[in-house]
């Protein structure tokens, strides 16, 4: 009997050892290592990047070490921008707007952003979950993850995870119907090598205005002033807080709403003092992005997320003080 | 019309142009027959001529279905359901070709023409493209955004990608100049 158990368990390590992901393909699995490699691991390549008819290239370079993860990324065509992300802050290099953007980060301190498996077995009721198609992606070896929502409040994801490192070579977004909204994809890729410290630094440091944002740990507020009143089924207020736009040093209150994968964020600011030439009204989108604006009582409230227009439209026009 | 035709048997094209290619193989018999040509060659280059269909099936699947039309007696359902089948050929045949080069299709054949899911809120669908001072405008957000998407999660700054991969259209007629 004791012998039965023995050669079972040691069936399954060896399966495991010789077809780590192949054969334990579930979701739960693919997430975790998922979530893994995209912090734990040195890696550099290009990516394109499709959204309407629009077709970008990207260079990213990631490193991990003792002061944290650092990461850069570069626009390869258009417009030099870069993007250079520690885990305090994100420092945006716009040399066509002249300018620096740099937002110190809030998210970090309850690890909100990272999608741990736990919440997997939440998503389920929200999104159906399949994995363990095999693939090719930048000429490595790729395990599919279809992500797809029950209703029509929020996109559906197929990812494409590298067999080896588990890290996300391909991600498609697709709306309602089947159809792509946005995607990126890796052409290119090395994974562990040792990665240079000159290719973390900008290429094209900005002259222009450094706008700094200031950092004074903002105390959340106690008591919630503006809300959405209706929320598509599965959303909640994720996070709440009081931040300062990097331009005008104004306060804004930023409402986080999430249904654990979708995220939409509410930014409400006071808009008396100050004229403000390009104040986004109606629904609008870029790629994925939906994006919605008005103006409630001398305030700006300003939608994003990467949802269907439905539900940015929903949660948009629900805003309101408390 | 026969350019078009082969660029929807490779799959390629826009939803528009792939529902004007269908409508017209509906229409005209000479462009199914060119419709056929175009799989027998493909499948000529694949080797596949085993399975090749006998001429004139699509000529014979139209006639099945126009007959059953008039006897429904409605013309309206005609262009539907023609067009539902020669779009099902038109998947196989995109993926079929794609199937040889070995790569995962860059444009999901799923995008051919299918019913539209009614939401009841279809308007809100046709959002308009954000112009292009608001998208600066946006910036700021997408970047405090960024931060609490799982995307950064999952693989780095994929949300942040947003805001410096987008809009190249200034620097692009630029080069074109």
């Amino acid at each position: 009997m004791t012998g039965f158990i023995l050669h079972r368990y040691s069936l399954a390590v060896l399966l495991g050892l010789v077809a780590p992901l192949a054969l334990a393909a579930d979701a739960q699995t693919l997430f975790a290592r998922m979530h893994q490699a995209g912090i734990g691991l040195d890696y550099e390549g290009t990516f394109v990047y499709q959204h309407g008819d629009r077709l970008e290239s990207l260079r990213i370079v990631h490193k991990t070490g003792t002061g944290g993860v650092r990461e850069r990324l570069v626009s390869l065509n258009g417009a030099p921008r870069e993007i250079v992300r520690t885990d305090s802050e994100v420092r945006c290099y716009l040399p066509d707007e002249n300018a620096t953007l740099i937002e110190h980060r809030r998210a970090d301190n309850r690890n909100f952003p990272a999608l741990l498996p736990d919440s997997l077995a939440l998503l389920k009721d929200i999104y159906q979950i399949r994995a363990g198609k095999e693939g090719r992606v930048a000429g490595r070896k790729a395990i599919s993850v279809h992500i797809k929502p029950r209703d029509a409040y929020r996109y559906g994801y197929q990812l494409w995870v590298d067999e080896a490192s588990g890290l996300l070579l391909k991600a498609t977004l697709l709306d309602e119907l089947g159809g792509v909204v946005e995607q990126y994809m890796f052409t290119q890729v090395s994974i562990g090598k040792a990665i240079a410290e000159s290719e973390l630094k900008p290429q094209y440091p900005s002259k222009g205005i450094a706008w700094k944002y200031a950092d004074d740990k903002s105390p959340t507020p106690s008591t919630r002033r503006w809300a959405a009143a209706r929320l598509p089924p599965g959303f909640t207020l994720s996070a709440h807080m009081l931040r300062k736009t990097p331009a005008s040093k104004q306060l804004v209150e930023h409402l986080v709403y999430s249904d654990g994968l979708t995220v939409v964020s509410v930014f409400v600011e006071n808009i008396d003092d100050n004229a403000r030439p390009n104040v986004l009204s109606g629904l609008t989108h870029m790629g994925a992005v939906h994006a919605f604006g008005k103006i409630v009582d001398g305030y700006q409230v300003t939608v994003v997320g990467e949802a269907p227009a439905i539900t940015v439209d929903m949660i948009g026009e629900s805003v309101g003080p408390q | 019309m026969k350019e078009k035709i082969s660029a929807l048997l490779d799959g390629e094209g826009n939803d528009l142009e792939r529902e004007r290619a269908l409508r017209a193989l509906g229409a005209d018999p000479a462009l199914r027959g060119a419709w056929e040509r175009y799989h027998l060659a493909s499948a000529a280059i694949r080797r596949e001529l085993d399975v090749m269909v006998s001429p004139g099936l699509a000529d014979r699947i139209h006639e099945c279905l126009q007959h059953e039309t008039q006897v429904d007696g409605s013309r309206r359902s005609l262009a539907p359901r023609a067009l539902k089948f020669t779009a099902g050929l038109a998947i196989a045949a995109s993926v079929a070709a794609i199937a040889i080069l070995n790569l995962p299709p860059l444009v999901s054949p799923s995008t051919a023409p299918v019913a539209r899911h009614v939401t009841g809120k279809n308007a809100v669908a046709a959002a308009r493209q954000t112009p292009p001072e608001q998208q600066n405008a946006l910036n700021q957000y997408l970047m405090q955004h960024g931060e609490f998407t799982p995307a950064a999660g999952m693989n780095g700054m994929l949300s942040y990608v947003r805001v410096i991969g987008r809009d190249s259209a200034t620097t692009d007629n630029a080069n074109a100049e």
